[in-house]
């Protein structure tokens, strides 16, 4: 990490979504930070907001969500008070997202190669030749075979792998100094993966492009990011580099997260059950720190005072009142 | 283990039509099938966990419903206890009094479930059908157990599946297979659409179930940690071949084929960032029309040699533990015992 400031930084995002239900408080104070060239991982398991913070970094908020504090920055620029003419400027060159299913993601009725032509010519000036070349190029770059016949092909024609290489394809087409990636994985094939991860990773590391990468798999995050962030509930509770997250985990849920995780060596009494369920955001009456119900080492001021940041290590952050 | 084995399948194979293709220079349509499960032989002892591992497309759905007797093989033998059902159509098996005996756990239970059915009526369902002599009441009550097995509380009993947390209803999914009291449980990927916390929990009552009833598991599931943990014994299909198969420890620690191999490499590792590994290039070959005479891996293997595009490897050595179809095997021989 640099001490330039960063390129993403979230501060205190705190959002609602106001529906039929109630109100659901889905983020609460969430900062983080990316770095130019950067990987960070976001992981929490579904319903701990990681995806709803990837769509307000983009912009692309449902008009439901309501930011009610903080914001996102992206180079200086406060994302949320852009009107949505400089948004789309900004999306493509700057931040592109690969999205979770490539499948329903890409247009099932256009072949892949035009796809690609459509983004580069959005953003780009350049002539139909010139963005096929350069469609060609992509394809090429995220080692889809025999690329000049791919570009005819629709999507159901590819494999799921496939189809998340048009996806990444898609995303990079621009060269953004950003790309966040919204488990990008998930649904393939371990091999598939392996591949796919590598791939990002290495044009991450060729480009000297940034990346945020939401998962809910914590050994695919530690494999493949410089740092992680934890999320629970709409909350970040640790941020740490992989080593040290897994050497040292501060929280109680990262190390339940972790000891709930299958590994190499685990047995079924190892494993280990995260009890409860995530609260139910739209509660008013959300304890101040959301791990609270499910906590092993709850105290009384867990309900009421919001957890402070502690720093057990230069560079890795925990939210609770009882620190590891 | 000693005796007859509990499920003996022989040479089991599975093809599927498709639509004959006129070849692009022109002339007669060449007949074309899709070959998902291709001469799979292997035995089950009682009481046994077996895990079933592959990439997707490599035939292990269609082999466990196979198994579950959904579907019918087109060559080959499946022994269950003694009585080959290989020879009994899938349809007329819903009415075969075996059909209590093989249960299956499907893999969504979010799709699995009737979204119209309460989880009483849901776990009561196959319990009316299949246990004969039950009256209304004994049904309701033998549900209600089921559902307290799973740890399911009772005033979950008038819920709809969307009235349940994901959790909850693989709960249900689980509490359908087991309410007759089967024998042989082939369970597809039942925790694949879990968040880890709750997959912990279900793979635990999984575990606790499999000891209490003496049941014997067809575990199918992309995840080799779960199948490792869970496990007695693991096949690991590839392309509709059977390509080793053995105990657990003995193919997680010495894989011998390169594709073994590969696919445990892949398994994403807490605290190992940027280990190198080795990778299988490229994609699967198609499962159309496959040459009978080449290796199902040839193009993607790092090891492959002017054999293997030659003969398939047969699975062997016979009688062994732990065998692989590899001509050239990674790892060291074992001690027989």
């Amino acid at each position: 990490m640099t001490a330039a400031a960063p390129l993403l930084r979230v501060r205190d995002l705190t959002l609602e979504f106001v529906t039929r239900g109630g109100t659901v408080r889905a983020l609460d104070a969430v900062g983080l930070a990316v770095a130019e060239g950067e990987t960070v991982g976001v992981v929490g398991e579904s319903g701990s907001g990681k995806s709803v913070m990837a769509l307000a970094v983009m912009g692309l908020l449902d008009r439901a969500g309501r930011i009610t504090a903080g914001g996102v920055e992206y180079r200086g620029r406060r994302i949320e008070a852009l009107p949505e003419r400089e948004l789309r400027r900004l999306r493509g060159p700057e931040i592109a997202m690969v999205f979770q299913n490539p499948r329903t993601a890409l247009n099932p009725i256009r072949p892949v190669g035009r796809q690609l032509v459509d983004v580069i010519r959005a953003h780009r000036a350049l002539g139909r030749r010139a963005a096929e070349a350069e469609a060609v190029a992509m394809l090429r770059a995220v080692r889809i075979t025999d690329p000049e016949a791919r570009m005819g092909a629709y999507p159901f024609e590819l494999s799921g792998g496939m189809c998340q290489r048009v996806m990444i394809a898609l995303a990079l087409a621009c060269a953004p100094r950003l790309v966040i990636a919204d488990e990008p994985t998930t649904g393939l094939d371990v091999t598939t993966q392996a591949v796919i991860m590598d791939l990002v990773a290495g044009l991450a590391a060729e480009r000297a492009m940034a990346a945020l990468f939401i998962t809910h798999d914590l050994a695919l995050a530690a494999e493949h990011c410089h740092r992680i962030v934890v999320m629970h509930a709409g909350q970040v509770v640790e941020t740490a580099t992989p080593g040290r997250l897994f050497a040292a985990p501060a929280h109680p849920y990262t190390r339940q997260l972790a000891r709930s995780t299958p590994g190499e060596a685990t047995t079924v009494a190892t494993l280990e059950t995260v009890p409860g369920n995530l609260p139910d955001l739209t509660d008013p009456c959300l304890p101040a720190c959301r791990y609270a119900a499910r906590c092993p080492l709850v105290a009384p001021r867990c309900l009421t005072e919001r957890p402070p940041r502690t720093e057990p290590w230069p560079g890795h952050a925990v939210f609770c009142w009882n620190p590891a | 283990m000693t005796g007859e084995p509990f499920v003996e399948v022989h040479r089991l194979s599975r093809t599927f039509a498709l639509p004959a293709l006129r070849p692009p220079g022109g002339g007669r349509p060449v007949p074309r099938h899709l070959q998902a499960v291709d001469d799979v032989s292997f035995s089950l002892a009682r009481g046994q966990a077996l895990g079933l591992v592959g990439e997707s497309g490599c035939g292990k759905t269609t082999l466990a419903h196979i198994l579950a007797r959904l579907a019918d093989p087109t060559a080959g033998g499946l022994v269950f206890d003694g009585r080959d059902l290989a020879a009994v159509p899938a349809a007329r098996f819903a009415r075969d009094p075996a059909r209590r005996r093989i249960q299956m756990v499907f893999q969504d239970a979010t799709e699995a479930l009737n979204p119209r059915d309460t989880v009483l009526e849901a776990i009561a369902g196959p319990i009316r059908l299949l246990v004969p002599g039950l009256r209304g009441r004994e049904v309701a009550e033998r549900a209600a157990a089921t559902a307290a097995r799973v740890n399911l509380p009772p005033e979950l009993m008038t819920r709809f599946p969307h009235q349940l947390s994901g959790g909850q209803r693989a709960r249900v999914g689980i509490a359908r297979a087991i309410g007759v009291e089967p024998e042989l449980l082939i369970l597809d990927e039942p925790t694949s659409a879990l968040d880890v916390s709750i997959q912990a929990v279900v793979l635990k009552l999984l575990d606790r179930l499999r000891r209490e009833s003496a049941l014997t598991y067809v575990f199918v599931s992309h995840d080799l940690n779960v199948v490792r943990m869970l496990c007695d014994r693991v096949m690991v299909m590839y392309l509709g071949r059977l390509i080793e198969e053995g105990p657990v420890e003995a193919v997680f620690r010495n894989p011998r084929h390169p594709y073994t191999a590969a696919l445990i490499d892949a398994i994403p590792r807490l605290g190992a960032r940027g280990a190198a590994r080795e990778r299988l290039a490229g994609e699967p070959r198609s499962p159309v029309n496959p040459s009978p005479t080449v290796c199902r891996l040839v193009g993607r293997c790092a090891h492959e040699q002017a054999r293997c595009r030659a003969a398939m490897p047969p699975l062997g050595p016979e009688g062994a533990g732990h065998r692989h179809a590899c001509f050239f095997p990674l790892g060291r021989d074992e001690e027989p015992c």
